[in-house]
C-alpha cells in the first residue's frame, strides 16, 4: 500500500502512523476521510492512540468537529431508541435495531466516532401495520409523497418507505426482512428475530454473527458504496470485538450464514476486509466461507470492481475507471434484488428522478 | 405513585436571578421552568417522592395555599415534566 | 516587509485564481480559492486587498472553486457551481452572481464544519475592549447597523457569524466583507460615502446584493479574540423610534439559542458556553429605524464597558 493516494486507508490500518504525518499528509487526509464519512471515526482513532496533544490543531479542528457531530447523533439516537421502545413496548412487541444504531445501543466499539443518517428497525411482517399505525399516532409520517415510491418500496422492497417524525425530524426505516423478497437469496427474517440480544429493557440487536452477516449483506446488496469503506471498516470492527468477546463466534459465523442462504456476501465481506484492512480471520473460517465464493472469473471481476468501488469517493482516490465501477456495482445490485424485467424500468426511473430532485440547497447566507 | 427523575440523563440548571434554565441532556432540548416547576425538579433531585408531598413541598417554598387551583396548576406542570421525560413515575 | 493581496494587480490575480489559486485566511480559517470568473478576481482584489497574501499554506481548511461545470455549457448560458473539496452542495447559479455566490459558499463552509466554536447567526463588533454579539434573523437590519457601526469606528469582527470559544467564552474575529441587499446598499452609501463596495449582484434570491469593505484595522486585529460585553437583538422597523431596552438574560439566553448553527450539536457544552456568554454580557432589545441615532445609543453603550 505505497500508492500516496491512500492514506486514509493507511493511517486506518496503522493508527501510529497518525504521529508522523506532515502537514501535506494531512491536507490530503482531511478531504478524503470527510468524503468517506470517516473524520469523526479518525478522530475517534486519534484519542485512541491518545494523540490530541501532539497533533497539530489545524486539522484536529476538522476531526473534533465531525467527533462532535456524532457524538450528538449518538444522545439523539439513544432518545429515539427510548421513544420506539415505548411505542412498540405498548404493543407487546420488542425493539429490534439494526446497523448504526444497533451499534449505538450495544455500545459497539465500532460505533465510536461513527455518523449515521436514519434509524433501522426490523420488526415481524404480521405486526407490521400495528406498527406503522401506532408510529404514525406518535408523528412518524412517511417522506415519500411519490404514490409511485409508495408503491415501489411496498412491493418490491425489504422495509417500508422511510419515516420522519415531524416535530424531532428524525429518519426511521422499519424493515420487515433483511433483503426484498425479489432478492436472489431468501434469508428468513423469524430465524434471524428468533436469535436476538437483548441490551437493555425490551430493545435488542441482532446476534453478533447475524450482525456481522446482515451488515455484510447490506453493503454488498444495497449498492450504496458511497460509503464503501465505511462499511467495510464497521464490518471489520464487529469482527475484531467479537472475536475477542463472543466464546464461539467463529465457529458460529459461516454454517449461519449457510443457514440464513447469505453465504455469498459474507464470503465478501470476509474476504474484502482481509484485502483492505488485513483483518485476522481464523484459516477454517476463511475455508469454510469458500463455499460463497464464486468462479474463478466471477471473483476476478468482483475484486476489480470492489477494490475500485470501496475506496472513497474523492478524485484523490480514484484508481482509473472508480465511476464505472461504481455504477456496474450499482447495477448488480438491482440485479441481486430484482428481476431483470422490473429492473430496467426502475433504474431508468430513478436516474431521472435523481436528476430532477437532486438534493441541493440554494446557497444562503443564513441559517441552513 | 413515586416519581422520580431518570437517572441516565443529566439535568443542568441556570439562573441569572430571573427565571430559570433547564438543559435535559436526553432530549438535549432547553427550557425555561415556570416558578412552581422549579423547586418541583429541585427537590427531585434529591430522591423520589409520592406527589402530595411533592405538591406540599412546592406551596411551602413558594408560601402558596395546597387549594384546587393551585393542586390543578401543578397537575398541569407535572404532566408537561413527564411529557418531556423530565419527570418520571413508577 | 508583509505583503498584502492588493500588491497584485488584478489580471496577476485572476491569473493566479485560475492555477494554483489564491490562499486567502480570514480569522481562524484558510481557504484556498480558485476561479477562472473575472469578477471573482475583482471582488477579492477589492475586498480582501487588506488581507495577507501567503504564497503557501501550509494546511488549508476549505478548498474550494467557482467554475462552470463544463466548458460545453459555456457557448450558452453560463452558469456557476461552487465545488467544496470536489462536491458541490448548491444549485449553480448565474455567472453574474459570482461573488456573492463565493461569499455564501464560504459562510456555508464555516456554518456546517467548524464545531470547535460555538457559532450565532450574529454580528459582531469591537469597543473599549469588549464585544457587541448582535445575533439576528434574516432581514432584522441587523448588517446594515453592523455597517454602519464599523463605518463609525467600532472594530468589525464579523458580519455573519461569531464564533464563540468553549474554552474562555471570548469572541473569536473572522472579519471579511458586510452583506448588504437591496435598499441597505443606499442607506449605507448616504450614511458614509468613503465605503467601499465589491460587485453588485443583481436578480439573486435576496435581490440585489454586494458587499462593503471592512476597514484595515478591523482585518489587521483578525486574530485577537475580544471579551463578551453586551448582546443585542436588532430590529429594524420602518419610521420606528430608536429604542434600547434590557432584556432578562434567560429569554436572552434562549433567542441566541435559536441564532445558533450548533447549539444543540453541541449538547451540553454549548449549554455551558452559552451560559458564561450570557452570564458575560448585558443584554438588550433594540428597534430602529434612523443609522445616526443607532450609532449614538450604540457610542452611549460602549462607555458601559467595564
Amino acid at each position: 500500500m505505497s500508492d500516496q493516494s491512500y492514506l486514509l486507508l493507511e493511517v486506518i490500518r496503522a493508527p501510529e502512523r497518525l504521529a508522523r504525518l506532515s502537514m501535506a499528509d494531512w491536507n490530503r487526509l482531511i478531504p478524503q476521510a470527510r468524503h468517506a464519512l470517516l473524520l469523526g471515526k479518525l478522530h475517534a482513532l486519534i484519542l485512541e492512540q491518545d494523540l490530541l496533544k501532539v497533533l497539530p490543531e489545524k486539522p484536529l479542528n476538522h476531526t473534533l468537529s465531525a467527533y462532535l457531530a456524532s457524538e450528538k447523533q449518538h444522545a439523539t439516537t439513544a432518545w429515539e431508541a427510548l421513544k420506539l421502545e415505548r411505542a412498540l413496548g405498548s404493543l407487546e412487541i420488542p425493539l429490534v435495531l439494526l446497523k448504526g444504531g444497533a451499534y449505538i445501543q450495544a455500545k459497539l466499539p465500532v460505533s465510536t466516532g461513527r455518523l449515521l443518517s436514519d434509524i433501522d428497525i426490523l420488526v415481524t411482517r404480521d405486526r407490521l401495520d400495528e406498527v406503522e399505525e401506532n408510529l404514525h399516532s406518535r408523528g412518524w409520517r412517511s417522506s415519500k409523497q411519490d404514490s409511485y415510491d409508495d408503491r415501489y418500496y411496498r412491493e418490491w422492497m425489504h422495509e417500508i418507505p422511510p419515516l420522519k417524525h415531524i416535530t424531532r425530524g428524525s429518519f426511521l426505516d422499519v424493515h420487515h426482512t433483511i433483503l426484498p423478497p425479489t432478492a436472489k437469496y431468501k434469508p428468513d427474517a423469524e430465524k434471524i428475530l428468533a436469535d436476538i440480544r437483548e441490551v437493555s429493557p425490551n430493545v435488542y440487536t441482532l446476534s453478533p454473527v447475524d450482525m456481522v452477516i446482515h451488515s455484510a449483506t447490506h453493503l454488498f446488496h444495497e449498492g450504496d458504496f458511497d460509503h464503501g469503506l465505511r462499511d467495510i471498516i464497521d464490518l471489520h470492527g464487529l469482527l475484531i470485538h467479537f472475536s475477542d468477546n463472543e466464546p464461539g463466534f467463529w465457529e458460529a459465523l459461516v454454517p449461519r450464514a449457510i443457514e440464513l442462504d447469505l453465504i455469498n456476501p459474507l464470503y465478501y465481506a470476509l474476504h474484502y476486509c482481509q484485502l483492505i484492512l488485513g483483518s485476522e480471520i481464523p484459516d477454517f473460517v476463511l475455508k469454510q466461507a469458500e463455499k460463497g465464493k464464486p468462479n474463478a472469473l466471477m471473483s476476478g471481476v468482483m475484486d476489480w470492481l470492489f477494490m475500485r468501488a470501496l475506496r472513497p469517493d474523492h478524485p484523490s482516490c480514484d484508481l482509473p475507471f472508480t465511476s464505472l465501477a461504481r455504477s456496474l456495482l450499482y447495477i448488480r445490485s438491482h440485479y441481486l434484488r430484482m428481476p431483470l424485467h422490473l429492473l430496467i424500468p426502475h433504474l431508468t426511473r430513478k436516474a431521472w428522478k435523481r436528476r430532477v430532485a437532486e438534493n441541493k440547497q440554494e446557497a444562503t447566507a443564513g441559517l441552513p | 405513585m413515586s416519581l422520580y427523575i431518570p437517572p441516565d440523563f443529566e439535568l443542568i440548571l441556570k439562573s441569572y436571578g430571573n427565571e430559570t434554565l433547564l438543559f435535559h441532556s436526553a432530549s438535549g432540548d432547553t427550557l425555561l421552568l415556570g416558578p412552581t416547576a422549579v423547586p418541583l425538579v429541585q427537590r427531585l433531585r434529591q430522591g423520589p417522592l409520592d406527589k402530595q408531598p411533592l405538591f406540599d413541598h412546592v406551596a411551602e417554598e413558594l408560601n402558596y395555599e395546597v387549594d384546587d387551583e393551585f393542586i390543578s396548576h401543578m397537575e398541569e406542570v407535572l404532566s408537561g415534566l413527564m411529557k418531556r421525560d423530565i419527570v418520571a413515575a413508577q | 516587509m508583509t505583503s498584502r493581496i492588493s500588491d497584485f494587480d488584478i489580471d496577476h490575480l485572476h491569473a493566479l485564481l485560475k492555477s494554483s489559486g489564491l490562499f486567502l485566511k480570514t480569522g481562524p480559517f484558510t481557504y484556498r480559492i480558485r476561479s477562472s470568473v473575472r469578477s471573482v478576481a475583482e471582488g477579492l482584489f477589492l475586498l480582501y486587498g487588506q488581507n495577507r497574501f501567503f504564497p503557501e499554506m501550509e494546511f488549508v481548511d476549505f478548498d474550494i472553486r467557482l467554475d462552470s461545470p463544463n466548458s460545453l455549457r459555456r457557448r450558452f448560458r453560463p452558469k456557476l457551481d461552487f465545488y467544496f473539496d470536489h462536491q458541490t452542495p448548491f444549485k449553480p447559479l448565474p455567472i453574474s452572481q459570482a461573488f456573492a455566490f463565493l461569499e455564501w459558499g464560504m459562510n456555508w463552509c464555516v456554518s456546517v464544519h467548524m464545531n470547535q466554536y460555538l457559532k450565532l447567526h450574529a454580528a459582531v463588533l469591537e469597543k473599549n475592549g469588549r464585544a457587541l454579539v448582535m445575533p439576528a434573523a434574516p432581514g432584522s437590519g441587523k448588517s446594515t447597523l453592523c455597517a454602519a457601526l464599523m463605518l463609525s469606528g467600532w472594530r468589525l469582527l464579523s458580519d455573519e457569524h461569531a464564533l464563540v470559544s468553549l474554552h474562555d467564552s471570548h469572541l473569536i474575529p473572522v472579519c471579511r466583507p458586510i452583506s448588504l441587499k437591496n435598499k441597505s446598499i443606499k442607506v449605507i452609501e448616504q450614511f458614509d460615502n468613503k465605503a467601499l463596495f465589491g460587485p453588485l449582484c443583481k436578480d439573486t434570491h435576496k435581490g440585489t446584493v454586494t458587499h462593503m469593505r471592512p476597514d484595515a484595522r478591523s482585518v489587521e486585529l483578525d486574530d485577537t479574540p475580544v471579551k463578551p460585553g453586551w448582546m443585542v437583538f436588532p430590529k429594524y422597523i420602518v419610521e420606528g423610534e430608536t429604542r434600547l431596552t434590557e432584556r432578562i438574560k434567560e429569554t436572552a439566553f434562549l433567542k441566541a439559542g435559536e441564532q445558533s448553527f450548533n447549539y444543540s450539536l453541541l449538547g451540553a457544552k454549548g449549554f455551558e458556553t452559552m451560559s458564561k456568554l450570557i452570564e458575560a454580557c448585558d443584554c438588550y432589545n433594540f428597534s430602529y429605524s434612523n443609522l445616526d441615532e443607532a450609532v449614538e445609543t450604540f457610542e452611549k453603550l460602549s462607555a458601559t464597558a467595564v
